[in-house]
């Protein structure tokens, strides 16, 4: 891993614990090098983009160099919080990845809308998720990273 | 949802015709013998007669009949014509009810008639000529029926239009009930598809961790065992999500609308994959006629159409698909046509029912929804679908569309 480099960070905003392990396994099974945070709910999302919360460590918890993004979830869901991202000039620009379980015309349109890059069905693959972290000029992703990657 | 009853709204013919309605005539004469003479001559005109003897005798058949017309003598005792008139006359029922009095040939009266309203005061001298009173008395008893007439059909009309305001109302209700049931059963779907389908997920993916992380510690029969998981796992992902499309196939709001083909069958292919190995050697030919369809039920019929044109092939054969268009008059028919196992004539019909397996595919992977999906989506855009297909030689499917104009369908519509 690149030392000098800071990490790539992907924040996961997913509530099932089982959906997290598949994303931290397929994360790792693709060989990028990026540290992955999770937030549970669209709250506590918020609480990490704006390092309140357990996120309140803003050196632990740097603004995401890409969000993976469940729709359905509890408290604040995902067109919620792309909703707030939008209207929070504060809240750093990020792609965001949509992760559905159902691929409805209507919630890609919607979340297309509300700013939403790409989307990705659940559980994604490795290669999806190296062709997705790819597909975007991500200037920070570790060159050892890309390295792996291909 | 709660049973309302809907009565079909009928045009009751309570229509007065008119011969059955019988009106009142008030003959008012202090003599019995004139009050007799009156009463059969107009007897004739088959209506009901009532006769008083005084102006207080009279007044009292006010209270219990309405009078189509007052037959009133002039001179009488104590209370003469002119005096029973002016308390006629004051009460509202009797306002306008025509009055014809009857007088001899006198200055004094004749002036005394002026006072009273035209139309609504007649008079006749005495004599009477029968035929005269006859004709006068008749025009206002006609007066009187078509009065009443007119007055039952307005409560009839009245009544009927509020049956029709009160099922307008069940009718408005129920409409409502249905759009709540409606979004009930959207908002139901969206749950079972996100919420039971996670757990198979779940399943599904453990299988295959476990495979690929502990499988070496596990011989032939274990691993086949964490296989048929992940394809049980598989099987019921696949008939939750077939059976939600099929539930949003019968009861999406279809408005037809113009459209393009080419596009549309992009992102069927492009979404479905290279399902299919080896991958499916897809030809689409150019120039595809536009139809008037919906965009969401047509991805339906063609992702089901060509995912099975792909499935059903012979192991090890690449799968050969067609998509071509023919102008049949104002309709359009879609081909999607296959070289693969073919399906017996006997099954050409059962195929399209809900959870019909038959013969031989039985062994390839599927739900038994899809042809059912394909059928209730064409019917819902007013289309009809078949096959032409035998053992052996390969299946060309086929669905009819109206056809739409071109110049409107130059753009493809993006969604549902």
């Amino acid at each position: 891993m690149s030392v000098s480099a800071q990490p790539f960070i992907v924040l996961l905003v997913e509530d099932s614990t089982d959906d997290v392990f598949f994303f931290r396994r397929a994360m790792h099974k693709s060989g990028l090098t990026a540290v992955t945070h999770v937030a549970a709910d669209g709250v506590e999302a918020k609480d990490y983009l704006l390092n309140k919360g357990r996120f309140a460590d803003a050196a632990a918890y740097r603004p995401p160099d890409i969000m993976f993004l469940d729709l359905k979830l509890p408290h604040c869901n995902g067109f919620e919080l792309l909703e707030w991202m939008r209207r929070h000039a504060e809240c750093p620009p990020m792609p965001v990845v949509v992760l559905t379980s159902s691929s409805r015309a209507e919630d890609q349109e919607r979340a297309e809308a509300l700013g939403a890059t790409s989307f990705l069905t659940k559980p994604a693959a490795p290669e999806q998720l190296r062709q997705t972290l790819q597909a975007y000029p991500l200037a920070r992703l570790p060159a050892m990273g890309r390295e792996s990657a291909l | 949802m709660r049973a309302t009853t809907l009565e079909p709204v009928t045009q009751e013919s309570k229509q007065p015709s008119a011969p059955k309605e019988i009106v009142s005539i008030l003959l008012v004469d202090d003599q019995p013998g004139k009050l007799l003479a009156h009463e059969a001559i107009l007897s004739e005109l088959g209506q009901r007669i009532v006769k008083a003897r005084t102006g207080v005798e009279a007044l009292g058949h006010l209270l219990r009949y309405d009078f189509a017309v007052i037959l009133l003598d002039v001179n009488m005792p104590n209370m003469d014509g002119f005096e029973t008139a002016a308390l006629i006359r004051q009460r509202p029922r009797f306002e306008k009810t025509p009055i014809i009095f009857i007088t001899g040939y006198n200055t004094t009266d004749f002036d005394r008639l002026k006072g009273y309203e035209l139309g609504a005061v007649d008079y006749m001298f005495l004599p009477v000529v029968p035929q005269v009173l006859k004709a006068k008395v008749s025009v206002f008893v006609e007066l009187a029926r078509q009065t009443q007439i007119i007055k039952s059909q307005a409560s009839d009309l009245a009544a009927h239009n509020h049956r029709q305001a009160e099922q307008l109302e069940v009718i408005q209700k129920l409409n409502d009930e249905l759009r709540d049931a409606n979004s009930e059963l959207e908002a139901f779907s969206y749950t079972v598809s996100h919420d039971l389908r996670a757990p198979l997920r779940g399943i599904s993916g453990y299988a295959g961790v476990l495979l690929e992380d502990y499988g070496s510690c596990l011989d032939d029969e274990g691993r086949s065992h964490l296989l048929a998981l992940d394809r049980a796992a598989k099987r019921m992902d696949a008939l939750t999500r077939d059976l939600l499309a099929y539930g949003r196939v019968a009861r999406e709001t279809v408005v037809l609308a113009p459209v393009t083909l080419q596009p549309l069958l992009d992102a069927v292919i492009s979404l479905n994959g290279s399902g299919s190995t080896p991958p499916a050697n897809i030809v689409i030919e150019p120039d595809l006629l536009p139809v008037m369809g919906h965009v969401f039920l047509l991805e339906q019929c063609l992702g089901n159409l060509i995912n099975n044109a792909t499935k059903f092939v012979a192991a090890g054969v690449t799968p050969q698909v067609r998509i071509r268009t023919e102008a049949r008059g104002g309709r359009v028919r879609i081909w999607i046509e296959d070289h693969g196992i073919g399906i017996d004539q006997a099954y050409h019909r059962k195929i399209f029912n809900m959870l019909e397996r038959v013969g031989d595919l039985q062994r390839y992977e599927g739900t038994g929804i899809g042809l059912a999906i394909v059928h209730r989506a064409v019917q819902r855009m007013g289309g009809a679908c078949g096959v032409e297909s035998a053992p052996g030689q390969g299946s060309r499917f086929w669905i009819d569309l109206p056809s739409a104009p071109p110049s409107r369908a130059l753009h493809h519509n993006g969604a549902s």
